[in-house]
Formats: C-alpha cells, structure tokens, sequence
C-alpha cells in the first residue's frame, strides 16, 4: 500500500487505493490457472474463428465437388470434405463464427432487456412492477420451443438475424425475473434510502447505486448464459430447426452424423464441432466459476 | 416564522391480504403526532421498538408518504409539494442513519460516497470536490488520505462518521438521527455523540434525535418527546421529563433505565415494581375507553402530558 504523503499543492499526493471490483475478478482469475487458461483459449478461438472466416468467401463453402465425396483430412482438406465434397475446415470455422455470434448477440440483447425491466420493476415496485411482472409470466406460460420450431418452419428466408430475434423475444424474462428479485432486496437497504436524501434522481440511483451492486451477478449470470445459448442454437439446428443448409452452424454439422454411416465412418465430418462445442463450454464454465466466487467473497481462492 | 413543525402528522401503512392483494387494514404507525422543532436544539424523540419514531423521521425527510397532517418547514409545507419543487429543501433536512453498514454503498468509494450530494446540489471541478471531501473527512476526524478506500475497510464508528460527513456536506440545517450509535459498540457511543455535539455547535444545526435509550437521550436532548403506539405521551424539557414525568408511560420508560449503582439496586427494583403495578390499576386514567392515548395538554409552558 502506497505511503501517504501530502505536500501542499496535490500534484503528487499518493492515495491508498483499495482494489476495485475488476481488480478482485483478475486476482481471482489469476489464482485460478485453469479458468485463466479457459479465459485465454476461449477468447484465442473467438477471435481465430472471426478474424479466420472473413476470408472465406461463401462460394468456398458452398462449391460442390463430388469427386471429393467424404474425402478424409488431408493436405488440401484439413478436415475432409463432406457428402457434396464441400470442405468440413471451412464450414467448421463458419458455423463456429455464425453459432458464437448468435450466442453472444442473444445474451447481449436478452441482458439489456432483463436488466432494463427488471431493475425498472424491482426498483418501482407497485403497478409498474404489476404490469412487467404479468408480461413475464404470460410468457413463460407460453411454449416456447414449440412457437420457436413453429416460426421457424414458416418463415421462407431464415437466417442469422431471425434466429437472433425470436430467441431474444423469449429468453429475457429468466434475467429480468433475477435482477428484479435482487434488485427488491437491494432497495431495501439503506444506501438507497440515503442517495434519496442527497437528492440523487430514481434514474441515477438505479443505475449507479444499485446496478454496481448487482455487477457480479449479472457478469456470472451472463457467462453462463453464453454457454447455455451455444447450447440452444447448436440444439435445435442439429434437430434441423436452427440455421437453413446454406448458413453452416456448428449444430449443422454434428446432425450429419445422424446419419448412421456418417456417424461410424467418416468422423471427420461431425467430431471437430462436438469437440469445439465441448471445448468451448468447459472453457466458459471454468471462467464462469471463478468469476461466482470472485463475486463470493468467501469463496474466494485469495 | 416556524423553523420545522410537524402537524397533526399521520402516516398509515396499508395491510394487504386476500386474493387480489387489495388493502384490508391500515397500520397507525404515526397516529397525529405535533412538534415544533426550535433552531439550534436537539429534540428527542424516544419510545419502545415499533412506536412509529423511524417513520416520523422518513416522513420528515420525504422518504415515507404522509397520510394526512403538515411537516412545515421555513413556512412552508412540504407535504405538499411536488418532487422536483421538494429538491430545493432537500439540502436542508439531511440524515444520519441507523445501521453504518447498510447505508453506506459498498461499491463506492468514500470520495465518491461523500461527494454524492456535492454534485447533485452544486457543480465543482474535480479538483475543488477532493479538497471538500478532504476537509470533510478531516472535520470528522479521519485520515484524508483515505478517500480512495471503500467503506468495508473502516469500523462501524468511522463509518457512522463518512454518514455524519455525507449529510454535512450540503450544509443542512436539520439532520434527523435515527438511533445512529444503537449499531455501535458502547466504547464507540460516547465517542460519535459528543463528536456529533462538536459539530452541532459549529455548524448551528438542530437535530432530531430518535432513540430507545432514555440514558442517551438524556446526555443528547434540550427537549424529550415521548412516544407511544404513535403518538406523543408526554413532551417537555429534559428537566421536565427526568424531574417531573406525569404520565405513566414515561414513568415507566424511566423506570426501566437500569441503575448502576448497585447499593440502590432494590430500591430501583421496588421502584420499577411499584410503577408497573400502578400502570396496572391506573391504565383508564391514562388512556380512554378504547385504551387510546389522549391528545397533549399543556400543564406549564414547556410540558404538555396526555392526559384526559
Ligand atoms: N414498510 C412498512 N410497511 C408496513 N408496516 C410498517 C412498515 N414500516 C414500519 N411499519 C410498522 O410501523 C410501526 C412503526 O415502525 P417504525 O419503524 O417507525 O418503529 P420504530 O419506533 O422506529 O421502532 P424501532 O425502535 O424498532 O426502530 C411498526 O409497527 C411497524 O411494524
Ligand atoms: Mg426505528
């Protein structure tokens, strides 16, 4: 800790500072080998798939070559080819990039609408809360994997953005129900009470008294929300409820091995994405755990 | 002019229950309560736990809604007004509350804790608020180098102290003290209450000062208000109240301070027996038929007692 030492003009006044909340996140991170390895590997594949798929144009992976049927890896094909002779490496880093996008666009728009309604009817409290409330619980009533399949089967041109927006209809009322719970027991604490006093508007109390208080649940919730939605997606395109053919996806490419000739014969095919898919999900799991207890001070590691 | 008067104050909370949550009952939390503040005192408003004292308090400040009743402040009465016209008296009625833990955000720096007034009420450049913070921190007796630090690195009296600075930055007139040492240790107490008399000389402020310990009150109050079931029972000067208690309550109140003189200890106990059994047998006399608590009446010019 910095000595203090004050000299009359604070040009040079050394403060002691105490850790932040980022800081405690990074120490906890760096205690941890194995989420900060996660931590790395994971952003290492993000940003190799994105950078990596610019240069795939669409006619690279669409262009069939049936002289090339299931050829397995090899110097042209890192991965093989699969049954139209299009190549599985290009296809996988596609689907990778199409599947990460829609899961990172989904937890981004579901988490600002969860956490928009719900510090609003958590913090308000009365009809306002009334009326959000009711909203949420018409819609978990409603079967939403079946309206899902249903939208997708009839709308003609379906693609990434789609995908996005009916997910995001559904899937922000679990957020909005936490953060609406945390946020009543949080207003109930004195600190709020006191901004109130110093004359702090509702708007700014909200989001700079009480969201900061909130932070590490949304950051733990949000990372594990990212895997669950990889989840999602790859599910329901390998049950050929997701992406079109055109629009290669990592669940795409596993459901080829439902084919069962595929599934014994030509792994290359389907293995690569199930083993991304895992690697991806452990790597968010084990950052997603050590930032719960970066968040939990008695669990913390140091 | 009146400084700060609250009249006929009432504030009910609504019992909801039955299937649509529709309200059912009300509770009287504060059942027409009247007192005058005078500048520069400090009025103590003391009462068993859930006589209604902390939500006199809110009210006061505009945290809880009044139900009926006046809280005139300047002349003016805040009851009535609308949010953005009740931001200009803000500044002036601040408060210190009871638990420095909660109150205090855990986020947030103390720079930033005791700057949160400053920069609703008055524009500083950055550097002119870290000088502010740094007097502020100084006048309460902390270390201003430690403005960086967040508030779970402190103990609960330096704590009660970053509160005391928060409410003292926009220099207030009033400030309202509900029970803001019952969270500290008795070693701690004494401490923060006569630091908070240091200040209320220096900065001329009156207080109301909300306890349930009588012996507090007593070295804080120029003025007691006794409470009951929300309402006052008895008010009048500290001497009025210690030396000459009328109603029974406050007799008992009174009574129940232990005594830490051990050679009196039986009379005291003989005492507390003797006032507990005339509360007994004299409880029509002191409340009505529906054992309601009379309105106050004046029995001199500065003691008034409920009584029929
Ligand atoms: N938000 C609320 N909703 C409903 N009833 C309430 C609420 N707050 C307080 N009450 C009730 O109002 C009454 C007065 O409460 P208040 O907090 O003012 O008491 P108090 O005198 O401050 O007690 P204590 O010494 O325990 O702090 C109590 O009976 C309490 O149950
Ligand atoms: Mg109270």
């Amino acid at each position: 800790m910095a000595a203090p030492a004050v000299n009359g003009n604070d040009k040079e006044i050394k403060f002691e500072k105490s850790p932040s909340g980022w800081s405690i996140i990074f120490r906890e991170l760096m205690k941890d080998k194995l989420a900060l390895f996660s931590l790395i590997l994971f952003f290492a594949i993000v940003i190799y798939v994105f950078v990596y798929s610019m240069n795939i144009g669409p006619d690279q992976i669409d262009r069939i070559d049936l002289k090339n049927k299931y050829s397995p890896p090899n110097s042209i094909h890192w991965l093989g080819t699969d049954y139209g002779g299009r190549d599985v490496f290009n296809q996988l880093i596609v689907g990778a990039r199409n599947s990460l996008t829609i899961a990172i666009a989904i937890t981004l728009i579901t988490s600002a609408i969860g956490i928009t309604l719900g510090l609003i009817a958590g913090y308000f409290g009365g009809l306002v809360d009334n009326i959000i409330m009711r909203i949420i619980d018409f819609i978990l009533t409603l079967p939403t994997l079946m309206i899902i399949i249903v939208f997708v089967t009839l709308v003609p041109k379906f693609n990434v953005l789609n995908f996005i927006l009916i997910m995001s209809a559904f899937y922000w009322v679990g957020k909005a129900r936490l953060i609406r719970s945390k946020t009543l027991a949080e207003r109930e604490l004195e600190y709020v009470a006191a901004s109130k006093t110093l004359g702090t508007p509702n708007r700014k109390i909200m989001l700079f008294q009480v969201l900061p208080n909130l932070s590490s649940i949304i950051i733990v919730n949000m990372t594990l929300n990212l895997a669950g939605n990889i989840g999602i997606e790859t599910g329901l395109s390998y049950l050929g409820f997701g992406l079109p053919e055109g629009t290669p996806s990592l669940g795409t490419l596993i459901s080829y091995s439902r084919n069962p000739v595929v599934m014994e014969e030509k792994i290359w095919v389907w293995l690569p994405a199930a083993l991304l898919i895992l690697v991806m999900m452990l790597c968010i799991n084990f950052v997603g755990q050590a930032l719960k207890r970066a968040a939990d001070a008695r669990q913390r590691l140091g | 002019m009146t400084f700060l008067r609250v009249e006929n104050l009432k504030v009910y909370y609504p019992v909801r229950g039955g299937f649509f949550r529709r309200v059912i009952d009300h509770v009287k939390a504060v059942d027409d309560i009247t007192l005058d503040l005078q500048p520069g005192e400090t009025y103590g408003l003391v009462g068993e736990s859930g006589c209604g004292k902390t939500t006199t308090g809110r009210t006061i400040i505009g945290l809880n809604k009044a139900t009926a009743g006046k809280i005139i402040f300047n002349d003016i009465d805040l009851t009535r007004l609308k949010r953005r016209q009740f931001h200009k008296y803000r500044k002036d009625i601040q408060m210190i509350f009871q638990d420095p833990y909660s109150s205090l955000n855990p986020k947030k720096r103390v720079i930033d804790i005791i700057a949160e007034p400053i920069r609703n009420f008055e524009k500083l450049s950055p550097k002119e608020e870290r000088r502010k913070v740094q007097d502020l921190m100084e006048k309460v007796g902390l270390s201003p180098d430690s403005i960086f630090k967040y508030p779970h690195e402190f103990s609960g009296g330096q704590r009660q102290r970053i509160g005391i600075a928060r409410a003292l930055t926009v220099n207030p007139k009033i400030i309202i003290a509900d029970e803001p040492v019952s969270a500290l240790d008795v070693s701690v107490q004494a401490q923060v209450l006569n630091f908070m008399k240091d200040i209320q000389k220096e900065y001329n402020l009156t207080y109301l000062f909300i306890s349930h310990d009588l012996g507090i009150v007593r070295h804080m109050s120029d003025r007691i208000g006794i409470m009951y079931k929300g309402r006052l029972v008895e008010e009048g000067t500290k001497e009025n109240i210690f030396n000459q208690p009328k109603h029974i309550y406050t007799k008992r109140l009174l009574a129940a301070i232990p005594d830490v003189n051990p050679e009196k200890r039986d009379e005291h106990l003989l005492m507390r027996k003797e006032v507990n059994e005339e509360f007994e047998r004299n409880y029509e006399k002191y409340f009505d038929a529906e054992g309601k608590i009379f309105d106050l009446k004046k029995i001199s010019d500065t003691h008034s007692v409920a009584l029929p």
